[in-house]
Formats: structure tokens, C-alpha cells, sequence
């Protein structure tokens, strides 16, 4: 058993104070990341709720309801942001990627407390598959966000639908981790397979429709 | 060969039949067009896609056990309603009352959102699952009735198809088995028999080069009741209902490109 309201704690604590000796982005990206700590912390305390109230095992949780549950709860400051700010579409890139990283960050440090960081090996694969799916779930969904509000599409409907890719990403790196062999080794690439296509995606997509904007 | 495997396979074309009509979407939107009745339609091609992903994924990875809810319903919810988006981003004049329409339609989710549970007993999953559908359906049928894209006889077809095989599926709760499978043959050639003529009717369309807005509101139809059939049958009813479903997806692309195509 780990305390991780404690870790939160140790963790937040010396980036609370750094907000008061920084300004713009980078207070920006670090309230941002903060966020993305403690919806993790919250997610937990949703998962755990629901596996015991529908006595699904650990493994059935892990493929099933935390998908859902924390991709919600990744969406949910991404669309506060969203809606009180009016980013521009990089800034609403910007709060995505730091609240990824911060909800992956925690939850890596909770992972490694749990089970031990004496094998390098393990640590990298932990690092270089859920700590990438994490910020290019939220991305996705927040790059799907962007593409709909420039083409005036941002409606609930659009909201569901960026929700459903970065559940269903997240969903199929929980499924194809948890079955042994080539399966979980496709799981461990896939995210940052993903984020290499997302960033190609992402400059091309972002030019042309820049492009017809103007036109 | 068994009929999951069948289904496996019509889910593994499924998955390249959306993928490449995303991708055209996409490029529609990108060089031709960018109305929002396309972006809702790329929007719910992509979700359905998704969907699309898991479930193959999952069906070849654990193929024993039943999905529970899971992420990929996540998805199908968001490919209706933005299918219901899309339809109603068309422009056109709207003057006819549709409400009887959409509540007959809302009523005949309903009803399969009853029978959905007394099946799966599975309540939340179910229920939110029939109130994104009843809105699809509630979007297609005051489009459908805006345009008169459907005659009288075409209606009353639709509806007794419809209510005629939820009811029979409804009666194969309290007959014994060997009825179920008579009832489950009488209820399904009954929507088929109702799909296929709208595909046919599609064809005719095509071929005389007539009524461009109201094949796109049609081939929306076939999808919905295929989609309606795919959710009330299992086995080999499913896997038909499945192929149909499929073939939905570039018809209902052509046609919403063809309705937009700059001039």
C-alpha cells in the first residue's frame, strides 16, 4: 500500500511555490501539469470506487473502466480551459500536453513506488509507453477539439467524439499490454509509434487547413 | 468456417471500408468542401472507425468472453449523435410537422432499448445507448419527412417492418425454443426484406440520376435499419445485418459528397 495523497503532496508542494516566481506559459503549463496530478489522484479514487462496486478483478478494471474513467477526467480541465479561456488552438495544445504529463508523472511515481524502480528495463518501457499515451490521448482529444472549432463543428456531439478517440486509444493500449506476446509488444510501441504519426499528422493537417482558412 | 469467424471477417473489412472513406472525407474536406454536414459526417466515420478498432481487437484477442461496457460504446454513442448532427446541418426549408414521426420513432427505440435490457440485462449501458440512438432517429425521421424523401407507402413499409419485428422478437420471450428460431426467421426476412428495397431504391436513384438530396437521406436509412437489426439478432442474422451495415458506409460518403460538391 502507498499513500499517494502524501506523494501528491511532496510533489506539489515545490511546484505550488515556483507559480510565484514565474509568469506566462510556464505558470501556465505548471498550474497545468499541477491539474493533471491531482485529476490523476481523483481518477484513482473513481476507478477503485467502481471496481469494487461492479467486483471486477484488477486486470478487467484496468482493460475496462479506467480508460473511461480517467480520459474523462483528462477531458474535464481540458474543457474547463476550453470554455472560461477561449485558448487559441495552441494554447489548448499547450494545457493538454501539460496535463498528460502531470497525470502521468503521478501516476508513474505511484507505479514505481508500488512495484520498484531496481530494473532499468522496466522503468524505460513504463516511461515510454504510458507516459507518452497519456499526453498523446489528451492531445488528440484536444487537437480534435481545435479542428472543430475552427470548422465552427464544437458541439456536444463533437465533444463526445473526441472523448470516444482518446478512451478508445488509451482502452486499446490497456488490452493489448494485458495479453502476453507480440500483442503486449505492439501495446508498448504504440504510443510512441502514435505520437510520431500525430506530430506528422499535426504540421500537415494544421498547414492545410490553415490554407483553406485563408482561401 | 464458423460464423464468428465470418464476422470477424466482415468486421476486418468494416474496418478498411471506413478507413479509406475517412480518409476521402478528410480530403473532401480538405480540397472541396467544408460544410458541416460533412465535418459531423468525417466526426462519426472517425468514432465509428474507432469503435471499429476495438471491438476487431478485442474479438481477436478474447474472443470467449463477452464485452462489457467498454470504450468502443463510447464511440458508438458519439457516431450517432453525430450522424444526428449531420443530418440536421443540412439547409432546406423546413415547414412540415414531423412530430408524429419522431415520436413513432422515439417509441420504436424505445421498445428496443426494453428488449436490448431483458437480452444483456446490462441497464446504464443500454439506456444511454438507446438515447443517442432515439436522437439519430429522431434527426433522421424530421429530415426524412422535411424532404419527402419517402412516399406513403414507403412510411408505412418503414414502420411496419420496424414495429413488426420488435414485436415478434418481443413474443420469442414466452414461446419455447424451437419457436424462437421460426419467430427470429419471420421478423428479420420482414426488416431485410424492407432494407434491401431501399438499397434497390437507391440503385433506381442512381441510375436515373434523380431526387440527389433525398438518396443521401435514404441511404441513412438503410444504415439505421441495419444498425436496428444488428442490435435485435446474433449468429448468422447478425453477420447479414453486419454486411449491410457495411455497405452503408460508402453509400451514405458518396452520397453526402455528391449533395456538397461545389458546383
Amino acid at each position: 500500500m502507498i499513500y499517494a495523497e502524501n506523494i501528491l503532496l511532496c510533489i506539489t508542494i515545490p511546484l505550488l511555490i515556483s507559480l510565484l516566481f514565474v509568469q506566462g506559459s510556464v505558470r501556465r503549463f505548471i498550474a497545468a501539469f499541477l491539474v493533471g496530478m491531482g485529476v490523476c489522484l481523483l481518477s484513482a479514487y473513481i476507478s477503485g470506487f467502481l471496481s469494487m462496486a461492479t467486483m471486477m478483478g484488477e486486470n478487467d478494471t484496468a482493460i475496462y473502466i479506467s480508460p473511461i474513467v480517467e480520459e474523462l477526467m483528462k477531458l474535464l480541465p481540458v474543457l474547463f480551459c476550453l470554455a472560461v479561456f477561449d485558448p487559441s488552438e495552441q494554447g489548448l495544445d499547450f494545457v493538454a500536453v501539460a496535463v498528460g504529463a502531470g497525470f502521468a508523472t503521478f501516476e508513474n511515481c505511484c507505479y514505481i513506488l508500488t512495484s520498484g524502480a531496481e530494473k532499468l528495463v522496466y522503468t524505460m518501457i513504463r516511461g515510454l509507453s504510458v507516459g507518452v499515451m497519456h499526453i498523446v490521448s489528451i492531445f488528440a482529444l484536444a487537437f480534435w477539439l481545435a479542428v472543430a472549432k475552427r470548422l465552427g463543428a464544437l458541439t456536444f456531439p463533437s465533444v463526445v467524439g473526441a472523448l470516444s478517440l482518446s478512451m478508445i486509444f488509451h482502452a486499446l493500449y490497456n488490452l493489448l499490454v494485458s495479453a502476453p506476446g507480440v500483442s503486449s509488444v505492439i501495446g508498448y510501441l504504440m504510443p510512441i509509434a502514435t505520437a510520431l504519426v500525430l506530430a506528422l499528422i499535426y504540421r500537415k493537417l494544421g498547414k492545410k487547413l490553415e490554407t483553406a482558412k485563408k482561401t | 468456417m464458423t460464423v464468428n469467424t465470418i464476422t470477424v471477417g466482415v468486421a476486418i473489412l468494416q474496418f478498411a471500408v471506413l478507413l479509406v472513406v475517412c480518409a476521402l472525407s478528410i480530403r473532401f474536406i480538405l480540397y472541396k468542401c467544408r460544410s458541416l454536414q460533412v465535418v459531423f459526417f468525417t466526426f462519426a466515420i472517425a468514432s465509428a472507425l474507432l469503435s471499429n478498432i476495438y471491438w476487431v481487437t478485442y474479438d481477436i484477442l478474447i474472443p470467449d468472453k463477452r464485452m462489457p461496457f467498454a470504450a468502443n460504446e463510447i464511440a458508438e454513442w458519439a457516431t450517432l449523435l453525430l450522424y444526428g448532427s449531420s443530418l440536421m446541418s443540412a439547409s432546406g426549408i423546413r415547414t412540415a410537422s414531423a412530430k408524429l414521426h419522431m415520436f413513432l420513432s422515439a417509441l420504436l427505440v424505445a421498445a428496443n432499448t426494453v428488449l436490448w435490457i431483458a437480452w444483456s440485462g446490462e441497464w446504464i449501458q443500454d439506456i444511454l445507448t438507446g438515447l443517442s440512438m432515439g436522437y439519430f432517429f429522431c434527426c433522421l425521421v424530421y429530415v426524412l419527412k422535411q424532404t419527402e424523401a419517402l412516399n406513403r407507402a414507403e412510411w408505412t413499409l418503414t414502420a411496419f417492418a420496424c414495429f413488426g419485428a420488435t414485436a415478434v422478437q418481443a413474443v420469442s420471450f414466452f414461446v419455447p425454443g424451437e419457436t424462437v428460431a421460426v419467430l427470429d426467421i419471420i421478423s428479420f426476412s420482414l426488416i431485410f426484406s424492407c432494407i434491401l428495397y431501399f438499397f434497390i431504391r437507391m440503385v433506381a436513384m442512381y441510375i436515373r440520376k434523380a431526387e440527389q438530396d433525398r438518396r443521401h437521406y435514404i441511404s441513412f436509412l438503410a444504415y439505421s435499419l441495419s444498425q436496428l437489426t444488428m442490435y435485435m439478432s446474433s449468429d448468422s442474422f447478425y453477420t447479414i445485418a453486419l454486411i449491410s451495415f457495411t455497405l452503408c458506409f460508402p453509400l451514405m460518403f458518396y452520397t453526402i459528397i455528391k449533395e456538397n460538391e461545389p458546383a
